[in-house]
């Protein structure tokens, strides 16, 4: 008997190990993602320095970049994604060795490249990174990689083809820059985008974005394209143009995170053989937004804040475009899994019996998703005398309680847009402006 | 029965890992700085050198610094102003500006005056002076040479793709305008094309 005691002691530190060593991305993320959620930003970066070890390189990456972001560090934030954003291209061709592993370990095992609306999302964040440093000419860059990346998924059969919310972003920028030509071209692109999007996202074009494309149309050469967005977006009377004295101030309101992956397991015991099976695949978790609305206040004046890009929803629907390819991948590997316990199990007991934790230890669902992202992003855009004016959000939560925020005074350039970066993480850490270099 | 695990197999695996670890290791070789290798398909030190060397070579066989000195009896004062990269690429301009400003200090028929950053140092430095500096070692403010010419440029690109195909057009504009009335002396350009060709697969 004392050799089968010690061959079921080592099968079980050996389960031991193997499921100490198969923690998915989620249970790693776990811990950070709290502190995040309950202390903010910086407590999530100290947390983040000791948990980041050991993970998915390219998304530990992508979660230390946004969590930099938040913490208002854009120059450190930047280096991060920007090198998230090589190993993705590094990753991006299709791998034989990591296929074959998807379908016969696990799905993690797969090289985390992130879906096409993180992959934009990046050079976003990066984007709003460099208008925080006021370095404009490097968040143009941003912009035509936007470009470059959604120009790629033209004529894609998936849901995400395009962004509108980038494209509003790119087409800020170069109305910044005094690039008017590319500016509309880009709004356009977003309110199609927009449009193409509507069924499936329920977001109509952010009031933001009819300004921007009005405003950029208000011209003889464009008289036909302004009668008919004005028709469009119902807009009556005249629209006050941009005085020489004005400016614009442009909120993008970040809201809560993106939704978090967890693992949905089936295990099983064949009463004859004794055989453990299991078969593990994502699902979401509940949305992460504290905020149901808000409204600008800039000096007297105020504009409501809309949803622009609803991330909680692009991640949703992306999971289930991939969800038959992740149940397919699960299938196969179940045989795969069984024929190799069999197979071990008939050459040696003992060696069946340890194939049989493995596989199963080893099925673990591909949770990876990068979590740290706003569920959402809501903005707000408007003209405003030239000057120092005093910014303050009026929100409203999910349960329908209303507040308000101090954003401090902002001084607004003729000519130019002063945009504002404020996060709402969760209910528990206090709204806050996201970026440095901000008077407030 | 003889066991599968005798020292002599064990020997050949140790060197065969050795091995194998050894060719994992971070390897760096020397290269020379004229070589050519294109890694990524993105600009390179490579363009930077071959984009600055065509716009010198351009800039000094034109005759705007004969015309000058002949028209003012002095020899013109250059400024380098901005190179804007309107890139898809975050391109650091400053490399090959500072070729171009090195050919023209290096030329004797032109003047080169520092500007930006340095500049600001220079007089930053004056303003010290003038506190703590010995009088008779004092540099006094107002006495700059003022330029007569400001080089300024753009980097642009084009990027068409299919798949993982790209080919990527990059144009850079240089130009030098004359401070005084606006009139442009001279104007530079060069080309760069690449095609890239990113692989499907790997292992």
């Amino acid at each position: 008997m004392q050799p089968r005691c010690a061959r079921a002691g080592t099968a079980l530190a050996a389960l031991a190990l193997l499921l100490a060593g198969c923690a998915t991305h989620g249970e790693r993320f776990a811990e950070i993602d709290h502190a995040l959620g309950a202390h903010g930003p910086h407590t999530a970066l100290e947390r983040a320095d000791s948990r980041f070890r050991g993970g998915d390189p390219v998304l530990d990456l992508l979660e230390e970049g946004m969590l930099l972001h938040l913490a208002g560090d854009p120059a450190q934030s930047n280096e991060r994604l920007e090198e998230a954003a090589r190993r993705m291209d590094e990753l991006d061709p299709f791998s034989f060795s990591e296929g074959v592993a998807a379908v016969t370990i696990s799905e993690g095992l797969r090289g985390f490249v992130g879906e096409p609306y993180q992959r934009t999302a990046v050079h976003l964040v990066r984007a709003f990174n460099y208008i925080a440093l006021d370095q404009w000419d490097e968040a143009r860059v941003e912009a035509l990689r936007i470009d470059l990346r959604l120009q790629a998924l033209a004529g894609s059969t998936r849901f995400y083809r395009d962004d509108g919310f980038a494209r509003y972003v790119s087409g800020l920028i170069f109305e910044q820059l005094g690039e008017h030509d590319d500016a509309r071209i880009a709004y356009r692109r977003a309110l199609d985008a927009y449009r193409d999007q509507e069924m499936i996202t329920g977001l109509a074009p952010p009031r933001a974005l009819q300004n921007a494309l009005l405003r950029q149309t208000a011209h003889p050469d464009f008289a036909h394209e302004h009668e008919r967005l004005r028709a469009d977006f119902g807009v009556a009377g005249e629209i006050p143009r941009a005085a020489s004295g004005q400016g614009r101030v442009v909120l993008i309101l970040g809201n809560g995170r993106a939704p978090r992956l967890h693992e949905a397991a089936v295990n099983a015991q064949n009463p004859h053989t004794g055989r453990l099976y299991r078969v593990a695949v994502p699902r979401h978790g509940r949305s992460r937004q504290p905020l149901n609305g808000a409204e600008l206040h800039v000096g007297e004046r105020s504009a409501p804040v809309d949803v622009a890009h609803d991330i909680d929803a692009l991640s949703r629907r992306s999971l289930e475009e991939r969800m038959p390819g992740i149940m397919a991948r699960a299938a196969v590997r179940v045989a795969a899994k069984n024929e190799m316990v069999r197979e071990a199990g008939d050459r040696d007991p003992f060696l069946g019996l340890f194939a049989n934790i493995f596989t199963f230890a080893s099925e673990r669902a591909d949770d990876r998703t990068w979590a740290s992202l706003p569920g959402e992003y809501l903005v707000a855009d408007f003209a405003v005398p030239a000057g120092e004016h005093p910014v303050r959000v009026e929100l409203r939560g999910r349960a329908g309680q209303r507040w308000q925020e101090e954003l401090g005074t902002v001084t607004v350039e003729p000519g130019r847009i002063r945009v504002l970066f404020a996060h709402s993480i969760s209910t528990s850490v206090p709204f806050h402006r996201v970026v440095a270099g901000e008077p407030s | 029965m003889k066991s599968a695990w005798n020292p002599a197999r064990i020997g050949t695996l140790a060197i065969v890992a050795l091995i194998v670890l050894a060719a994992c290791g971070t390897k760096v070789t020397r290269m020379d700085e004229d070589e050519t290798r294109d890694l990524s398909g993105r600009w390179n030190a490579t363009d930077s050198r071959l984009v600055s060397q065509e716009i010198i070579n351009d800039a000094m066989a034109h005759p705007w610094a004969s015309r000058h000195m002949s028209d003012n009896g002095s020899r013109p004062v250059v400024i380098v102003g901005t190179v804007r990269n309107r890139s898809h690429e975050h391109i650091n301009v400053a490399t090959f500006v500072r070729d171009i400003e090195r050919a023209l200090i290096n030329d004797p028929d032109v003047e080169v005056v520092a500007a930006g950053e340095e500049r600001d140092d220079l007089r930053e430095e004056r303003a010290d002076q003038d506190l703590h500096a010995a009088e008779e070692t004092r540099k006094a403010m107002g006495r700059e040479l003022g330029a007569d010419y400001m080089l300024q440029g753009t980097l642009n690109s084009i990027v068409d793709q299919e798949g993982r195909r790209q080919v990527v057009f990059y144009q850079v504009d240089m130009n030098l305008t004359s401070l005084a009335d606006n009139r442009r002396v001279w104007a530079g350009q060069k080309q760069i094309k690449k095609y890239v060709q990113r692989p499907n697969a790997r292992f």
